[in-house]
């Protein structure tokens, strides 16, 4: 009987701990997302000679973010990314302080048509500029992972 | 109460749904804004083949090899008084003089400027090798490379060739064979001989031109033609 009488208190506990972390979710996106607006600022000051770019030992991110598939119609692709992360901490801190399914729905598109759009660039470094860019990667991980993280918790309200 | 979650949950499911769809056409839109754009832009370096196609050519030298009056640039791709120049002063030069048959221009490598000076003059001479100095050189100065910051780069120069029609492979093989790279040092080693101290540097009949403005180059050659009775 004590088993019994302890686990009710416990599974509540449980429960609640995970509606939580639920309701957190906006705020963990919205600090990805900073993080991934200033890797594309990076980036960007870069490509406009800024900045210098260190690209690391491993890959030549020079040549990627010189290359004609580093701007969409003149405006660079880094600057793109940029508005993307920071349109997604925006929406994220919003979503945490005022929960709206609008909301969140135009959140997740954003995240996904940059994670496809990142996933396009990754495989033209890999077949056409013969290329890989660090940064490049790990702000495709990063999208992907927040657009994976943003449809889950959709996902999970819809059901 | 189960038919209203079931309800919820098909709605939800069908919002997801559409948010998925506008991401993909999001998406979508920017790989075909991306390609177009490029597309357009190397339409226009193709218009630029045949604008250049017009006048005879000689390697680095545009116009009649029996000219009264030759003119050369010592330059560098990424210089940007030689960007200017390339705008300012060689189109108007072709358009007005060379076009003629009374002047002849020639490029002369002087890369000082850092490893993609080098590399982009190599490329230069690939180009050359294949017959299309001309379109590449236009492509180069177009793209205002600076600072060694990747414009200039080996797969990025290599690039810019497929994007004029050449071909990728023989012009990497070029690029990185040691005649392109004995081309150019020759060209430096002859500029660093007449203790050229910066590009652009301008020669009208093989004396060196003083320029405060470009105007000064177009009054010298004049005078040249004048003394020549042309």
């Amino acid at each position: 009987m004590s088993s019994i009488k302890s686990f009710k208190p416990q599974a509540a506990e449980h429960t609640a701990g995970r509606q939580a972390d639920q309701a957190r979710w906006p705020l963990g996106l919205a600090g990805l997302s900073l993080g991934g607006a200033g890797l594309s600022g990076y980036l960007w000051q870069a490509k406009v000679g800024e900045r210098e770019l260190t690209c690391g030992p491993w890959g030549d991110c020079l040549t990627v973010n010189a290359s004609v598939y580093s701007e969409v119609m003149g405006i660079p692709v880094a600057l793109l990314g940029m508005l993307m992360y920071l349109t997604l901490a925006v929406v994220g801190t919003l979503l945490y302080w005022r929960p709206s399914m609008l909301l969140a729905n135009a959140g997740f598109a954003v995240a996904l048509a940059g994670a496809l759009f990142s996933l396009y660039l990754t495989g033209l470094e890999a077949f056409v500029i013969g290329a890989f860019c660090i940064w490049c990667l790990t702000s495709w991980v990063l999208i992907t992972y927040i657009a994976w993280r943003w449809g889950r918790a959709l996902r999970r309200q819809a059901a | 109460m189960a038919k209203k979650a079931t309800k919820k949950s098909r709605s939800g499911a069908s919002s997801m749904w559409v948010t998925v769809g506008a991401a993909v056409v999001l998406a979508l839109a920017l790989i075909i804004a991306q390609n177009w754009w490029n597309d357009r832009q190397a339409a226009q370096s193709i218009r630029a083949a045949s604008y250049w196609a017009q006048f005879p050519t000689e390697g680095t030298r545009i116009g009649p090899a029996d000219a009264v009056v030759h003119v050369e640039e010592y330059f560098d791709f990424q210089c940007p008084h030689c960007q200017t120049a390339s705008d300012l002063v060689v189109k108007r030069l072709l358009d007005e003089y060379v076009a003629e048959g009374k002047v002849a221009f020639t490029y002369r490598f002087y890369p000082i400027l850092g490893p993609e000076s080098v590399l982009a003059a190599q490329a230069a001479y690939c180009a050359m090798e294949m017959g299309a100095f001309w379109p590449y050189q236009d492509l180069l100065f177009a793209k205002k490379g600076m600072g060694n910051r990747g414009t200039f780069s080996r797969n990025n120069l290599i690039s810019y060739a497929r994007q004029i029609g050449l071909d990728g492979d023989a012009f990497a093989q070029c690029l990185d064979s040691t005649r392109a790279a004995q081309y150019v040092q020759r060209q430096y080693d002859q500029a660093v001989r007449l203790g050229l101290l910066g590009v652009p540097t301008f020669f009208v009949n093989g004396r060196q031109v003083n320029l405060m403005t470009w105007e000064d180059l177009f009054r010298v050659i004049d005078q040249e033609l004048q003394a020549a009775g042309r």
